[in-house]
């Protein structure tokens, strides 16, 4: 292949990425490709950016994203993380699989209802702190009812509606009033309708969709991008701009019929169980419960070199930490029959050594519990993502997330384990750190407990089970330790993180 | 549990373990023989589906990776004679040829893919923005030129000198043995 053809070649290949590619240019690059094995070895490479781009930005896509100013770090391998092609496939995957074995439940989450007013919804059990699989049709017949997605958007309801969770990006409009409000992270979430499909670019944009196949949209702050199907018509709305879309056309509509309508929201999801170790006072070791049994749960030093608590805390992210060493760790029994999070802050030294992996906190479940023997670490294994970033383990997969805790500042870290009280085949992960969601994917399920003496188990500073004794422990600092017998949703996990207050205690 | 049912779990934790492994060198597969992502997406999942249901049929001693290439090229074969004569890009031979160098070429494409992390990473914040905006499900150069605040001519221009930068980042990334200098 000669200089000007390469040049040809890429200049083809872009063209061919844009979706610009002429008959004639498609014609030509048939002719180069046909004839040199260098040539088409060229177009691989063109052809593997893109498609490697394409998995990059999916990542991404699939966690609130600063478009500004902060360091995105790129994963170094496939992981079992979200991202919208993992997900397809995960998807499929799970799918089969549930066709071989029994349904599983709600393993595949994009989305939580967060809030209501005077809801009611077709499916009586739906309720504040669900959270909503992919795919999941809801109708609200009356009241008001708020949805947060996991990239960030929050949808408002106004009933009579009937949509669908599409993914952590998307929701289907098929009757009814919704407003997405989409911050910067979440700009480019869609409402889409027969009508029209509404990318909202960053701000509050209300659709309304009518049963006839017409619809309305207004910009009420910030645009929205809206495109009639089939049509390739993109229009962008601003600031209170409305128009009517209807199948004769597009027309324009007052924004002032658009107005705002206060709603108070009750966001106080189901009761939550749970047991918070803060490490604080003269019972530095017991912890805090609603739920539970009140004195049952408190954690044992694995060690008698130190048998006041003073001399295993610190001042730490709220009032006082534990401080651990690598030797040392404490074991308390599990609280509930089925823990859903799992939430701490913690401080992992920047010069952690990369020896083999530890559990900052270790879980060992009961017989049917979707925790198994779950072990929350950092990462230490390049290949599957970046070091120090947050790592749940459990049955043998594992999930990896992008931010780095191995910075020697306090994180605050929250794992969610999703599926139902039945589930079968998979159980779903959520990784918070900071109050983001960072990493989220299924690990296997199995009903039977975890071979091994002893019960169900938590262990703090190390993997629980007696199948670690002697193991090395974590070294460094873990505050504000958090069991709950629910997934706490994405707002509950920030106002935890902000004003360390639990849904529901103190 | 039954052994049968032990051993059906073991292997479906098999094949996850494969497709978690294998997924993206797939999709890479598939998406340099049809080059519309919505396309390759769709034949993804469809390859996806045909794996899960044939995987009885895989055998251990086998490349997992060429395995799933057959099947995925045969959908991609398959997908081709529904297709309108506007997505089909490459005719028969052509297609052929451009198959049989792609899965030569897998093993390269998987250190391209980590390569271009560290490329991305040396990018200008804005043009790694628009790159990535770009690529996002569903965007076009439109949206990314909006997105950015650039003129739809000045995204196409940007885009091409950012595709052959990460190209020529890539290939020195290589050729030094991966270092990140």
């Amino acid at each position: 292949m000669s200089e000007a053809e390469e040049v040809e070649l890429k200049t083809l290949c872009d063209a061919l990425g844009d979706a610009e590619l002429s008959d004639g240019q498609r014609a030509r690059l048939n002719a180069l490709l046909a004839g040199s094995e260098e040539a088409r070895r060229c177009y691989i490479r063109h052809a593997a950016l893109a498609s490697s781009l394409v998995s990059y930005a999916s990542e991404l896509q699939t966690e609130p994203r600063k478009r500004t100013a902060r360091v995105v770090q790129f994963p170094v391998a496939w992981r079992w993380a979200a991202g919208a092609l993992a997900a397809a496939a995960a998807v499929v995957l799970a799918v089969v699989f549930a066709r071989q074995e029994t349904p599983a439940s709600d393993h595949d989450s994009v989305a939580w209802v967060t809030g209501a007013q005077d809801a009611e919804w077709s499916d009586a059990t739906i309720s504040t702190g669900d959270a909503l699989e992919r795919g999941k049709h809801l109708d609200l017949r009356k009241g008001v009812a708020e949805l947060t997605f996991d990239s960030g958007a929050r949808v408002t309801v106004e009933a009579p509606a009937s949509l669908d969770v599409q993914s952590a990006w998307a929701a289907g409009l098929r009757s009814g009033s919704v407003t997405s409000i989409a911050a910067p992270d979440a700009a480019g979430f869609r409402v889409n309708n027969r009508a029209v499909n509404v990318t909202n670019l960053g701000g509050e944009v209300r659709v309304i969709a009518e049963s006839n196949g017409v619809a309305e949209v207004c910009a009420l702050e910030g645009a929205a991008e809206a495109t009639r199907p089939g049509r390739g018509e993109t229009l962008v709305l601003r600031d209170r701009q409305a128009r009517r879309f209807a199948r004769d056309g597009v027309t324009r509509v007052a924004g002032a019929r658009f107005a705002r309508r206060a709603s108070r929201l009750d966001r106080r999801g189901r009761p939550l169980k749970f047991a918070r170790w803060s490490f604080d006072g003269e019972s530095a070791f017991t912890a805090q419960t609603v739920g539970f049994n009140a004195s049952g749960f408190t954690a044992t030093p694995s060690n008698a070199d130190a048998t006041s608590a003073d001399a295993w805390v610190r001042p730490g992210r709220w009032q006082r930490s534990l401080a651990l060493d690598g030797r040392r760790f404490l074991a308390a029994p599990l609280p509930g029959a089925m823990p859903r999070t799992v939430a701490f802050w913690v401080k992992v030294p920047g010069d952690a050594p990369l020896g083999k992996g530890v559990a900052m906190v270790g879980l060992r479940g009961r017989p049917r519990s979707l925790v198994r023997d779950a072990q929350i670490t950092w990462n230490r294994e390049p290949e599957q993502g970046p070091l120090g970033a947050l790592r749940t383990e459990q049955e043998g997969s594992v999930i990896v997330g992008r931010t780095s805790l191995r910075d020697g500042a306090w994180h605050h870290v929250a794992v969610l384990f999703l599926g139902g009280k039945r589930a079968r085949g998979f159980v779903q992960v959520k990784q918070y750190v900071d109050g983001r969601l960072d990493g989220a994917g299924l690990v296997p399920w199995r009903s039977e407990g975890v071979r091994g003496k002893g019960g169900a188990s938590l262990a703090i500073g190390r993997a629980a089970g007696d199948a670690h004794e002697g193991a090395k422990g974590f070294d460094g600092e873990l505050d504000e330790l958090l069991i709950a017998d629910r997934p706490l949703t994405p707002d509950e996990i920030r106002t935890l993180m902000e004003q360390n207050r639990v849904p529901g205690g103190t | 549990m039954s052994d049968e049912a032990r051993s059906s779990l073991e292997r479906q934790k098999e094949l996850m373990l494969l497709m978690t492994q294998h997924q993206r060198r797939i999709f890479a597969y598939i998406h340099a023989l049809v080059p519309s992502r919505a396309d390759a997406e769709d034949l993804l999942q469809e390859t996806s589906l045909v794996i899960v249901e044939k995987f009885h049929e895989f055998r251990r001693d086998t490349d997992f990776v060429a395995w799933a290439f057959q099947i995925a090229w045969w959908r991609v074969r398959a997908a081709r004679q529904k297709f309108a004569r506007a997505k089909v890009i490459f005719n028969d031979e052509v297609l052929e040829a451009v198959a049989a160098t792609a899965a030569s070429m897998h093993e390269e494409v998987s250190e391209r893919h980590e390569a271009l992390a560290r490329c991305l990473q040396k990018l200008h914040p804005r043009d790694r923005d628009l790159l990535l905006t770009r690529y996002e499900p569903g965007a076009s150069v439109e949206h990314a030129a909006q997105s950015s605040g650039r003129t739809l001519e000045a995204a196409y221009k940007a885009l091409a000198r950012l595709r052959k930068l990460l190209l020529d980042c890539v290939t020195q990334q290589l050729s030094n043995g991966g270092s990140t200098a």
